[in-house]
């Protein structure tokens, strides 16, 4: 498959030093709007790591280019974590970083295409963003362009019958220009996936609907980037299934669901932190907590 | 524990015998030791596309050779990959799947070592040369019985197919080590005799001759692809003594040797017994000194 530019491709080790600074920008933002979702952020961190450092062919130079790769993120309540890959990656400036879900500012609490660079469609409401990947990935074959699209799920959002409708429709198609990954984290609002509405076997539903189905380790760029790289090699569309840690990173979050959408307060975030020293940061290194809120 | 496979290349036409010679391969080496990797499934286009583009899988275009290289490089730093599937029944591409490097990594296809940079990765070069005649009563028979096409129709296929052979698949001959050739055996009509041609100077025959007293091998020499080759035709009666020796030193089960000795086409199975013999021997030094050197045989 022929490269529209020619881009710089970190190592493994480069990467997972990427996922450490995004994962500290993470916690650092939500502590200080004290509000967000930390849990799923933090699960996902390094699948978007890996598309945006190794697999989207994207420039923030460019971002309106109509050729560039598109990604969603469906599971919009994880947009700290997109927020600091952005950041990471140059198409937003780390000071927005500070203002995260405050008034007037364009970093809210679900990302919003129309304030934020980089941003494909503004999600939340979940189970969406795969229908609009489909129509992404449908209108890339009908103008005969080269571009992908990645759409980021999360486990529980599977729930939603809508994402089942996207599916069958991606295979309905043929679209093997669209790859959705699914955060298997186990872990939804309100607890265990398995518990609210069993979703196993997932990798099963998914190949019925017609998808070719890859299960990695969401947290092993060995993995995740030749199954993220393997889409130029099927005739069907993609699923990834990536197995990932909720609050991966933090220890008092990981695989806890209380932290699904609880911002740490002052002392835990000092707790949080030190799991992260010797993680070189954004300038403003200094974080007030207000604690009024 | 990384392991440090022993790459095998074996390049030769479809319908040569790869499968089978690379299966019976494996039962001698250990199953659970073996992975192969087929290069069929680094095409680039499938069966339609093809059809569409106008060009065989013979042709390098119609195969993804980078994909294979890079592949490769990553299996031999012990890294597992994530591999196409190419479903032969229906033409199109499969589910993918990882490999994760074994001792034994054996790649087989019609360009396994088509590039110096792909050549260049293998502790063995193996190239299948079949017997036109031979390979052309295989698949008559093959697929007049189950594919359901008349003679003249095949006949047909294999005489299109001839020149992107000579084209792409015959000149790796040049780049390998040794040279199997089947054909129909001049004592009987069932049994397939085995030519087995390997570079004069090549530093593996005078240390394997040496080191087994295979001196009394009957061998002639001959200009083969602008090299001379030394050519051993391997017969049941030559060698079944030696056999024995070669079981006990490289430590081939005595059933497995009984085994050969019952078969009806014993010259083929002798020829997996040497050939799995050699690829041990390659382990072993790989084991010990992390490198293959032949300095003391050159």
């Amino acid at each position: 498959m022929p490269f529209s530019r020619i881009v710089y491709k970190p190592e493994y080790d480069e990467l997972e030093k990427k996922a450490l600074i995004i994962r500290k920008n993470i916690v650092k933002m939500i502590a200080k709007a004290q509000s967000g979702h930390p849990g799923g952020s933090l699960s996902c961190v390094d699948i978007l790591t890996s598309l945006y450092f190794r697999i989207l062919r994207i420039s923030p130079k460019h971002p309106k280019d109509p050729e560039r790769d598109r990604f969603i993120l469906s599971k919009g309540h994880a947009a700290p974590a997109l927020y600091a890959t952005l950041a990471e990656t140059g198409f937003i400036p780390y000071e927005w970083l500070d203002d995260l879900r405050k008034i007037g500012s364009p970093l809210q609490g679900h990302p919003d295409m129309k304030k934020v660079p980089g941003v494909e469609m503004s999600t939340g409401s979940l189970g969406q963003g795969l229908s609009v990947g489909v129509g992404m990935a449908l209108s890339a074959k009908i103008l005969e362009s080269g571009y992908r699209v990645f759409v980021l799920l999360g486990d529980g959002e599977c729930q939603e019958g809508q994402v089942w409708e996207a599916a069958m429709s991606a295979s309905h198609y043929k679209l093997t220009n669209i790859v959705a990954i699914i955060d298997r984290n186990g872990l939804q609002i309100d607890g265990c996936t398995e518990d609210i509405m069993g979703i196993s076997p997932l990798g099963a539903k998914w190949k019925a609907f017609g998808w070719t189905v890859i299960e990695v380790d969401g947290h092993d760029f060995l993995e995740l980037i030749p199954a993220l790289e393997a889409i130029s090699y099927t005739s069907k569309p993609t699923a990834i299934i990536a197995n990932t840690v909720k609050g991966k990173g933090v220890c008092f979050m990981e695989n806890n669901v209380d932290w699904h959408g609880k911002a740490p307060k002052p002392d835990q975030l000092e707790e949080a932190l030190k799991g992260f020293e010797g993680v070189e940061f954004m300038e403003s290194d200094e974080v007030e907590v207000d604690s009024s809120n | 524990m990384s392991v440090d496979p022993v790459f095998i290349g074996i390049a030769g036409d479809s319908g040569a015998g790869k499968s089978t010679f690379v299966r019976d391969i494996a039962a001698l080496l250990g199953r659970d030791k073996v992975r192969t990797v087929s290069f069929d499934d680094y095409h680039s286009l499938d069966r339609v596309e093809r059809k569409a583009v106008g060009i065989t899988p013979l042709h390098p275009r119609a195969n993804n050779l980078g994909l294979a290289i890079e592949h490769l490089f990553l299996l031999k730093q012990g890294k597992k990959v994530l591999k196409p599937v190419y479903d032969h029944s229906t033409g199109s591409f499969g589910d993918p799947e990882w490999v994760v490097p074994m001792p034994y990594i054996i790649c087989e296809g019609l360009h396994p070592f088509f590039f110096k940079s792909l050549a260049e990765l293998y502790d063995m070069k193996v190239f299948y040369d079949t017997d036109l005649e031979l390979k052309f009563n295989w698949k008559v028979k093959r697929d007049t019985a189950e594919r359901g096409y008349s003679v003249e129709q095949v006949a047909k296929e294999i005489r299109l197919r001839q020149r992107d052979i000579r084209n792409f698949v015959e000149p790796q001959c040049a780049l390998a080590d040794i040279i199997i050739k089947l054909k129909v055996s001049k004592n009987s009509s069932s049994a397939i005799g085995v030519d087995w041609k390997e570079p004069v100077d090549d530093p593996w025959i005078k240390r394997y001759l040496k080191s087994c007293n295979f001196d009394n091998w009957q061998c002639f020499t001959e200009w083969y692809a602008g090299r001379k080759m030394n050519v051993f035709g391997v017969y049941s009666d030559l060698i079944q003594d030696q056999l024995k020796d070669m079981g006990s030193i490289f430590s081939i089960r005595q059933d497995v040797l009984s085994k050969i000795k019952e078969k009806e086409v014993v010259p083929y199975r002798t020829m997996l017994v040497l050939f799995a013999a050699r690829i041990k021997q390659i382990r072993a030094f790989k084991d010990k000194d992390g490198e293959v050197v032949f300095k003391d045989a050159v």
